[in-house]
């Protein structure tokens, strides 16, 4: 084969959903055998190029080449029969099944309907060696650990024989021994000639396994470098870009104010590890990290949805013990999901009826429902949180995603809780919404209410926090406090190797 | 293409043997036959016809009318659903027999062929319901549960119409070698379905359709078939089943099978299958089936109140449930 010709070469590649260009005239070339991270934030169109070249989506304008000829997929299986196959961060595993059978899955070798167990297993085989990793081929997917699945995800991808293997953040379930381990294999199969493209967070793995590395930020290809040039503070403000223009927001000082929520020594296993902190009075305490830092599982570890906890939580200087949500709640304080269409409203209730889940027993009474005070709190909180809403009544399932977690918090401020533990509330809401929710954050601030907030989207942090701690790796290492708040700064921290 | 010869990297080699071994190891149902086999001693012990040959042929002809539903039940259960009308199915297969024969004199073979073939065409509905218009199959077998019953007593008019054929007969009493004819049909459906649920494609895409629906359609596995094929397949036992009560009995009857889908769902459920899907074996079944018929069998030699053996029934299930949950929630703590 022509060594010159990339095995994979997009051009003036461009994407749009509805008015948000997705993708904005992006040339992207892999040659065979290289290994390109492919790194950006949130929304910077990472996921759009991973879908347009692997068929899930297709491109409003450009080309793309693979081996010099141009390609059309309409669809995943057509780039998968062409040579790109992708492993999701989801597994799409069927645990019931053999390792043999789930690599095989969807093209098990049969005659007459009777699977060829030889050939299934011969085929199987080949993707393990491909990969180099021995694994007993004829036992359950579902009893093997997490690691193990995610080799038997790629060896699924490579029984097509790909010529271009995309993997989207394929170490986030892996602890440090694992992910060498599938950094070595990623780089075998590179020396065997596939082409890998590496979606990653973690600033730590890139140089270990890629040659080269592409950023993305708004839509738009910014910078292709090659690894040795790449420093993790170059790459962080390529990332970030130059800093947005904020509206300052007014941040204290209040390290002086009483002490709402301590956290002592908080540990899970393989998870956090010995974080400790102080939440005072009317603070926004910002949580930063990469995906798997422990961000969400340190607010369950405080909010007692855990049982593996070690550590102490006090809540205005009483240690609180085995922790359970109605616990935390009768402390006055509140969780809300990152999930918040299946862990945060209640879709077919009315919105009014949403906001005084937690109220009722606690604020209201608990047995009879008292209609006339059940109204008021309802629309005092609607009113309050400025819910866009045609009536109390209405089915908060229809409201907007922003509205729907201002119905979220509302539950939480109608029950007067003092402490909020807020997981990703700007997830899947529109600008417009998000800014709503930033200056309510602070507005409950100023009024004594003190937050825990937990975001991916980094830039959100100097918007509304104090204090930001930086986890890595289930370790809290920085603390930012005030002027030293930036995106980029944190962004920094978060890929800083950890020590 | 790109791929041909790798170094191949930590190979380790196992023999057959130590495969097998450590297979028996993991294998799910250990508990499961121990069980089983401490069931039986103590039943030995308590009754001393318990043991006897004839007994134990009993017990076989008495799993045979829940058995050969409870193999093809567990296949539903694997792929994610559910038949609770398989009483119903069976009680209206068997008025339809006699319906066909007696009322309209059609030959006993054509007429058999008839039942079994309604029963495949409307479990195929059931199927097809599920897997177009989203129906959940709890709701339509419910549904089914009533209609085919009603239907059942409305053919005859809810009196046994007597069949005489002393040919039909003997499949559901007679014995061939001292077996009893429908311990055969028991046997023959467990090696078929347990073929079917290992050999072939359609058997192991009951199992990826049952563990992770989405996975198994971008895999390219026809999830609608499967669906609608083990519903059909699930009908066809229970005609099957209603058909050796019919000759049993010597009649028509809309009254059979009374509790059917409870049996044949709780074998399976024992037997280790998981109502979420995905998780079951046809040979957890099998020690399922013959738990409840050695149960139900040793309930009636120690002369236990009939009463105490449906709340007994009842218990074993609970705990059944119970056991999975916690094995479950064991191995995805490790």
């Amino acid at each position: 084969m022509d060594a010159a010709v990339p095995v994979l070469d997009c051009s003036n590649l461009s994407k749009s959903y509805g008015p948000v260009k997705a993708l904005i005239d992006v040339d992207f070339t892999l040659q065979r055998g290289e290994v390109r991270a492919l790194l950006g934030k949130n929304g910077a169109g990472k996921s759009t190029l991973v879908n347009l070249i692997s068929g899930s989506v297709q491109p409003d304008d450009g080309t793309i080449r693979l081996s010099g000829q141009e390609v059309h997929w309409d669809g995943p299986g057509a780039a998968r029969a062409g040579g790109i196959s992708v492993v999701h961060q989801e597994f799409s595993l069927v645990p019931g099944l053999t390792v043999a059978e789930n690599i095989t899955m969807g093209r098990w070798p049969a005659r007459n309907g009777f699977i060829n167990q030889e050939r299934l297993q011969a085929e199987a085989q080949r993707a393990l060696d491909m990969l180099g990793v021995d694994l007993p081929s004829w036992q359950l997917v579902g009893s093997l650990p997490i690691a193990q699945q995610q080799m038997v995800e790629i060896a699924k991808a490579l029984v097509d024989d790909p010529d271009v293997l995309i993997l989207d953040e394929p170490t986030s379930a892996l602890n440090a021994t694992e992910v060498d381990v599938l950094l070595a294999l990623i780089r075998r199969l590179a020396a065997t000639g596939v082409t890998v493209i590496y979606v990653s967070h973690r600033m730590k793995e890139i140089p270990q396994v890629a040659d080269r590395m592409t950023i993305m930020r708004d839509g738009r290809e910014v910078a292709t470098l090659g690894i040795e040039e790449a420093n993790p503070e170059r790459v962080a403000a390529l990332i970030a870009g130059e800093a947005t223009e904020v509206e300052a927001a007014t941040f204290h000082d209040r390290s002086s104010a009483p002490v709402a929520l301590s956290v002592r020594s908080l540990a899970v296993d393989g998870i956090l590890n010995d974080v400790s902190f102080d939440l005072h009075q009317g603070e926004v305490l910002g949580i930063a990290g990469f995906l798997g830092s422990g961000r969400t599982e340190l607010l369950e570890a405080i909010f007692g949805l855990r049982h593996d906890v070690s550590g102490e939580v006090l809540v205005g200087g009483k240690s609180i013990r085995r922790r359970k949500p109605r616990k935390m709640l009768a402390q006055r304080v509140a969780m809300t999901s990152e999930d918040r269409k299946h862990a945060g409203i209640v879709p077919a209730l009315g919105v009014g009826e949403n906001v005084v889940l937690t109220a009722r027993g606690r604020v209201l009474p608990k047995f009879w429902l008292r209609s006339r005070a059940e109204a008021r709190l309802q629309a005092a909180t609607i009113d309050q949180l400025a819910i866009r809403t045609s009536s109390p009544a209405q089915e908060v399932g229809t409201l907007s995603g922003g509205n729907q977690q201002k119905a979220v918090i509302g539950r939480a401020l109608a029950a007067e809780m003092q402490v909020l533990l807020l997981d990703e509330p700007t997830r899947g809401i529109d600008v417009h919404a998000k800014t709503q929710i930033y200056g309510l954050i602070r507005e409950l601030a100023l009024s004594g209410h003190s937050s825990i907030f937990v975001s991916s989207e980094l830039e959100e942090m100097p918007l509304v926090c104090d204090r930001v701690i930086v986890l890595r790796a289930g370790r809290s290492c920085e603390v930012l406090a005030g002027e030293q708040v930036s995106a980029e700064r944190i962004l920094a921290l978060t890929m800083k190797e950890a020590d | 293409m790109a791929v041909a010869d790798v170094e191949v990297l930590q190979k380790v080699p196992t023999s057959p043997l130590a495969a097998a071994f450590q297979r028996a190891k993991a294998w799910d149902g250990i508990g499961l036959l121990a069980v089983l086999v401490l069931l039986y001693v103590v039943l030995s012990l308590k009754s001393p016809y318990f043991l006897t040959t004839d007994n134990q042929l009993s017990i076989l002809q008495n799993a045979a009318f829940f058995g050969i539903v409870a193999f093809a039940m567990t296949l539903v259960i694997v792929s994610g659903e559910i038949d609770i009308s398989v009483g119903s199915m069976a009680a209206l297969s068997s008025s339809m027999l006699g319906v066909f024969v007696v009322n309209h004199g059609v030959p006993m073979p054509v007429a058999v062929v008839l039942v079994i073939a309604a029963a495949a065409a409307i479990g195929a509905g059931a199927g097809a319901m599920r897997a177009y218009f989203g129906v959940p199959t709890f709701i339509a077998t419910l549904a089914l549960y009533l209609a085919l019953k009603g239907l059942a007593q409305l053919l005859t008019n809810n009196f046994p119409l007597p069949i005489d054929s002393e040919r039909f007969f003997y499949w559901g009493d007679g014995r061939v070698l001292g077996i009893p004819v429908p311990a055969l049909y028991l046997a023959g459906t467990f090696l078929v379905l347990i073929i079917i649920s290992k050999k072939t494609v359609f058997g192991r895409s009951i199992y990826a359709v049952g563990g992770n629906a989405k996975a198994a359609g971008l895999s390219g596995i026809n999830v609608r078939r499967v669906k609608i094929l083990v519903m059909m397949i699930v009908a066809i036992t229970a005609a099957i089943t209603g058909l050796l009560q019919t000759a049993l009995l010597a009649s028509g009857n809309s009254t059979i099978a009374v509790g059917l889908e409870f049996d044949a769902i709780a074998a399976t459920i024992i037997g280790g299958a998981a109502l979420s899907g995905g998780k079951g074996s046809i040979v957890g079944t099998v020690m399922g089936v013959l738990f409840i018929a050695a149960l139900l069998n040793g309930m009636v030699l120690l002369s236990v109140n009939p009463y105490a053996q449906q709340v007994v029934r009842g218990a074993v299930v609970l705990a059944a449930v119970l056991v999975n949950v916690w094995r479950t929630r064991k191995s995805s703590l490790e």
